[in-house]
């Protein structure tokens, strides 16, 4: 029991150090960014939607609905802009890394499910599949050898190929590597 | 078909392999996605939902009832045995059923809940029994209209509701409304938002949609948080023995019943329906109990009355989908995906056109609770030793189990791009307190939206005026403008039903001002007390909770509204 709650306070530790960095409430700078984006892509979806035709208030045509819904998203847009001025600047805390360690695992894990979703077009299901497991290990820093991971990235690939294959009848792309094969 | 005529048939349904199969994996699974801390219901049964395009629709809906059941047991156990609420509608159990566990009492803790959770689900299902069918013939009288009142209404009340900023809960009804749209136009044809792809012209799939908003983007949550909470998990505690005594049983009577009644009542409103009624409920058995100075310190009704508030609330907010086919959170929306994708459209016609779905449903979670506690008091020091299982190898397995399933679900190429895209979009919108249910409910709900509006226009020729000319019309407004401006009251002053409830980031992952999942949980108390849940630091203390509020967290009162709130 005491093992276990040393161990809670390290835990606590670190959780506090994380928690400084996992701020909810969006900052000016993201709620500027965000109200341009928004804006920006209302001002697209309506340009795009009048191309579909508006029709009549009596006969509304294909574009009508999503013109409405970027009205909306024009009001939400300003909204977080005017939001964003009345924000008072964040300082960031000193002797704080520019990127804190949640946020860079994240950016690392997004890298990895990118490079996934290019390698199932390019290398197919079952490489691209065992190379991205080997990758989210590292990045969660499983506790595994690299053997270890890798063996585990290659038995839980096959094991879920086999079961999904067999319960929806569907063959598995293999990429361009799959058109040699 | 009367009430008993229908369930009649639907035990029948139920009763049949195929479905009691579905039932089964679909407790199973709830109740493992339930205990392993970070993946929600939403996220759990977003991962399973292409499996549910393999089985007849009944079996399809019934695998994901029972998911949604499984969680909510899954949730309790960690919340008692860890103080880690694996769901955010067990954040109230931690409050006594933690203490209960400390003292070595964590076996007729859980079983009071399993125990709890079956009398009072029991009971709901008779109401729902009753109440869906009379709720279904309102809605048969519903035009264009009053559908329009009722899907868009809905979903607004839905987008409010949660909390949050305004922008916070439109914003993403309005994408998920605008996703809802790619893919032909119902009335003309024409081609929208489809880019030129053709994997597009049949709409967005909602596979992706739903796995990569829940199923990725908590994965993601989990990688951002992957330090913390390991360590609580490293030494299983001890259950001791099971069977609770039986003054525990006799304290527990009174809140199972109150909490049922709670519970069912909250359930058939939009929103974290389930979360509310657990917080009201403590609420009401702290201010009934004689042993009010045994809260916080493991008082049995604190976690009895709570826990049969969810379970019942669980069950009534089934009546919405299946009466008018409107989900009010994000499980509920994928039990009304699973439905639509197999062809089956919910509402009022559905216990008409196909009574053996309505009622094998509603069957189905008779069986279910039953599943539920023949599942969780054996198998209690299984579930525990599954706490065991190391994050860092989960992750993976379930990210690559999730780009199976959205490709098997479809066979398009596309969707793979859509979930890794939409999980990132869950993420970030989590992440600054964005809600993410409406965004899915906005992509189901979006044609049928857009069909009534343009059906009502042309209806009422161009008039606006036909949206509230009738009373059933004039009556859902009001009562989606009440709802909004109670709830918008409810957070100015920082009540109970509102102030406590923990902000959330997704189904899974709470968050109370601006903290994340797993991290500290902070509710605010009427009488000022601040109860601090953490999942690595237990109280210091055995006594008023108001006592462990740990560093970083803050009361609410001293803090701006929680940014945001999902869905059960």
């Amino acid at each position: 029991m005491a093992h276990h709650d040393t161990a809670h306070e390290q835990g606590t530790e670190a959780m506090l150090n994380d928690l400084s960095e996992d701020a909810s409430a969006p900052s000016r700078t993201t709620l500027l960014l965000m109200g341009a984006v928004v804006i920006g892509v209302a001002v697209a979806v309506f340009v795009t939607a009048r191309g579909y035709g508006l029709g009549e208030l009596q006969h509304p045509g294909p574009g009508s609905f999503p013109a409405l819904i970027a009205a909306g998203m024009g009001i939400m847009g300003v909204l977080l802009l005017a939001q964003a001025a009345v924000e008072n600047p964040r300082r960031r805390p000193a002797n704080t890394p520019l990127i804190a360690a949640g946020t860079r695992r994240v950016l690392f894990m997004g890298a990895v499910l990118t490079v996934y979703v290019v390698g199932l077009y390019t290398v197919g299901f079952t490489i691209s599949s065992v190379l991205a497991t080997l990758a989210m290990t590292h990045v969660l820093d499983a506790k595994l050898s690299w053997l270890g991971r890798a063996t585990y990235s290659v038995v839980l690939v096959l094991i879920v190929e086999l079961v999904m294959t067999a319960v929806f009848s569907v063959r598995f792309p293999g990429g361009l590597v799959g058109i040699f094969l | 078909m009367s009430p008993i005529d229908g369930l009649l048939l639907g035990l029948e349904v139920a009763f049949q392999p195929q479905n009691l199969l579905a039932a089964f994996i679909g407790v199973l699974v709830g109740t493992v996605v339930g205990v392993l801390p970070g993946l929600g219901p939403t996220a759990g049964a977003a991962i399973l939902f292409p499996i549910t395009l393999t089985m007849d629709p009944v079996a399809g809906v019934i695998l994901i009832a029972g998911i949604y059941y499984g969680t909510m047991y899954g949730g309790s156990t960690t919340a008692i045995l860890l103080n880690i609420p694996g769901e955010s509608s067990a954040i109230v159990s931690t409050f006594e059923g933690y203490p209960m566990a400390r003292q070595g009492r964590g076996g007729p803790a859980l079983a009071t809940v399993a125990l709890g959770s079956f009398f009072t689900g029991t009971l709901t299902v008779i109401l729902v029994t009753f109440f869906t069918p009379e709720v279904a013939r309102f809605g048969l009288m519903f035009g264009p209209p009053e559908y329009f009142a009722l899907t868009f209404g809905g979903l607004l009340l839905l987008a409010r509701v949660m909390g949050g900023s305004l922008v916070g809960g439109l914003l993403p009804m309005l994408v998920g409304l605008l996703l809802g749209t790619i893919g032909g136009d119902p009335t003309s044809g024409i081609m929208r938002f489809t880019f030129g792809e053709v994997e597009l012209t049949r709409g967005i799939s909602l596979v992706p949609v739903a796995i990569g908003l829940f199923g990725v983007a908590e994965l993601l949550r989990i990688t951002y948080a992957s330090s913390r909470g390991a360590e609580a998990m490293a030494t299983p505690p001890k259950v001791g023995r099971i069977m609770p005594s039986r003054d525990d049983l006799r304290r527990s009577l009174g809140p199972w019943a109150r909490g049922g009644i709670l519970g069912f009542v909250f359930g058939l409103l939009p929103g974290p329906s389930g979360t509310l009624s657990t917080f009201v409920s403590y609420r009401v058995e702290k201010s009934l109990s004689k042993r009010k100075h045994m809260f916080g310190k493991g008082a049995i009704e604190g976690l009895s009355g709570p826990e049969a508030a969810n379970n019942a609330a669980a069950t009534s907010s089934v009546i919405p989908i299946l009466a008018f086919g409107i989900p009010f959170s994000s499980t509920l929306a994928l039990m009304l995906a699973a439905l639509i994708a197999q062809g089956v459209q919910p509402g009022p016609q559905i216990a008409v056109t196909h009574p053996e779905i309505f009622w094998g449903v509603i069957a189905s979670m008779y069986i279910g609770n039953v599943m539920c506690l023949v599942l969780n008091l054996p198998l209690v020091r299984i579930w525990v030793k599954l706490l065991q299982v190391p994050t860092q190898l989960l992750f993976p397995a379930v990210m690559i189990l999730a780009a199976y399933g959205a490709y098997a679900a479809s066979g398009i190429m596309i969707d793979l791009v859509i979930l890794v895209g939409l999980g990132f979009v869950g993420y970030l919108f989590g992440k600054i307190g964005f809600q993410i249910a409406p965004l899915l409910v906005g992509v189901i709900l979006g044609p049928m939206v857009e069909n009534n509006f343009v059906a009502s226009m042309t209806l009422g020729r161009g008039d606006f005026g036909i949206f509230w000319a009738s009373t059933p019309s004039k009556v859902m407004w009001g009562m989606v403008i009440v709802i909004i401006l109670l709830a918008a009251v409810a957070r100015r002053f920082n009540m109970a039903a509102a102030g406590v409830a923990p902000a959330h980031t997704s189904d899974g992952a709470v968050t109370v001002n601006g903290q994340d999942d797993s991290g500290d949980r902070a509710v605010n108390d009427e009488d000022d007390e601040t109860v601090a849940v953490s999942a690595t630091r237990q109280p210091q203390s055995d006594g008023d909770p108001g006592d462990v509020s740990p560093p970083g967290n803050r009361p609410l009162e001293d803090s701006p509204p929680p940014p945001g709130e999902d869905s059960r």
